[in-house]
């Protein structure tokens, strides 16, 4: 797919962009927001179905990832790092609603600037597609957006996941089974 | 590449609250070293623990029955397996190198799958049996309560290297480092008891396996709170 990123795309830079930031040095960091944070942020707003949450939570991401920049490995690449502590700033403010009972705000099931998969574009209408996409679960959108948008392997998607490679291989065939399906019949009725 | 009309492109600019949020806390941090090699400080543990409760307690009567292969070899590897669990629960804290949930549990059931084995080995080399009544319960409560207290050691020092990473799934991390502690205490603990009979190894040792896992879930999910 033309001007998709690959899994390894950029991947020495921003190595090298962190080891720089774990120096202590602001111009690193600034750098690598800039590289990452329309992943970060798309990643968060396909997740939560909410853009304002989204762009909120990327914030907290690279808060924290500030905090827990020495858990950085620069063996290994940036981009599931990142995106594993931007699962963990979800999933802690998840908690955090559940306990302060404000699940009874629920988000759009319209899903405000999420990405769209190359293979569906021409499918049908931004619209549909967007509609489609928030209607999968929230694991197959996942393993859809990171992999057939941003270009994650599988093998980086189940270490942002928790998941081993097949399930999220599984999940994001499914995925775009189900969009396909979706779109299908809408094209139809 | 389009993000519904907006170019996923690099963006410029940090905002202004991240960017004071940082500036005050930005120096050099040294990265983490692998699980591999900071798992060494519970296997330091685990080692001393082997040699003190021989010093402390005695090496159980039936030794020489046992072997020494079966004896402090099967412990050797028991402590080996526990620090496989442990250093998993290490790269489990450290955020995109997480596992999926099947092989998590599989690394817990290599731990007991040893530590089974090793029960079984030894009861074949010298079967001892738990005295008559009224001892079975005392002989239960002190390898419980002992066993659990030793781990407890491993899984301290466990924890505060854990607290040092993000804890996506606190219990089932806390619940694989506990798990880990607590055949390394075993590993040391059976080299004084001299009940060698699967329905006491099994049960009040498993028992404190069983106890420090429990423990361990409890406390990372407690630091996970905190942390938060």
């Amino acid at each position: 797919m033309e001007g998709r990123p690959t899994p390894e795309d950029g991947d020495a830079a921003l190595r090298d962009l962190m080891r720089r930031y774990q120096e202590g040095r602001m111009e690193a960091f600034e750098e690598l927001y800039r590289r990452t944070v329309p992943l970060v942020r798309g990643y968060l707003v396909a997740l939560t179905r909410d853009r304002t949450l989204g762009e909120d939570l990327a914030q907290e991401t690279y808060l924290q990832a500030h905090r827990s920049r020495q858990t950085y490995n620069p063996e290994f690449p940036v981009r599931p790092w990142l995106l594993g502590i931007a699962r963990y700033v979800r999933l802690q403010r998840e908690r955090s609603l559940r306990r302060r009972r404000a699940h009874e705000v629920q988000p759009s099931d319209a899903l405000p600037d999420v990405p769209v998969p190359a293979e569906m574009d021409g499918l049908a209408d931004r619209e549909a597609l967007h509609g489609a996409l928030g209607t999968l679960p929230a694991d197959r959108r996942e393993a859809v957006v990171l992999h057939h948008l941003y270009g994650l392997s599988f093998r980086e998607i189940a270490a942002v996941a928790g998941a081993s490679e097949g399930a999220v291989r599984v999940r994001a065939s499914r995925g775009m089974s189900e969009l396909r399906a979706l779109l299908g019949a809408s094209a139809r009725g | 590449m389009l993000f519904l009309g907006r170019p996923l492109v690099a963006e410029p600019g940090l905002p202004a609250g991240l960017r004071a949020e940082m500036e005050g806390s930005l120096g050099p941090v040294r990265p983490l070293a692998s699980p591999w090699r900071r798992v060494l400080l519970p296997g330091i543990a685990g080692l001393l623990l082997l040699a003190a409760v021989p010093v402390v307690y005695g090496v159980r009567f039936d030794a020489s029955e046992v072997g020494p292969l079966r004896l402090w070899g099967g412990s050797l590897v028991q402590i080996a397996v526990g620090l496989v669990l442990v250093a998993r629960a290490l790269a489990e804290s450290i955020p995109g190198r997480l596992v999926g949930a099947r092989r998590l549990v599989g690394t817990g059931g290599l731990g007991l799958a040893v530590m089974v084995a090793l029960t079984g080995l030894t009861f074949l080399a010298s079967p001892t049996h738990v005295p008559p009544p009224p001892y079975g319960a005392r002989y239960f409560q002190v390898c419980a309560t002992r066993s659990l207290l030793l781990g407890l050691v491993p899984l301290l020092l466990g924890l505060l290297l854990l607290a040092r990473g993000l804890l996506l799934r606190p219990v089932a991390v806390g619940a694989l480092l506990g798990l880990g502690a607590g055949l390394l205490a075993d590993a040391s603990w059976r080299l004084y008891c001299e009940v060698s009979d699967p329905a006491h190894v099994l049960t009040a040792h498993l028992l404190a396996v069983a106890g420090n896992a429990a423990a361990g879930a409890l406390a990372a999910w407690l630091v996970s709170r905190w942390a938060h």
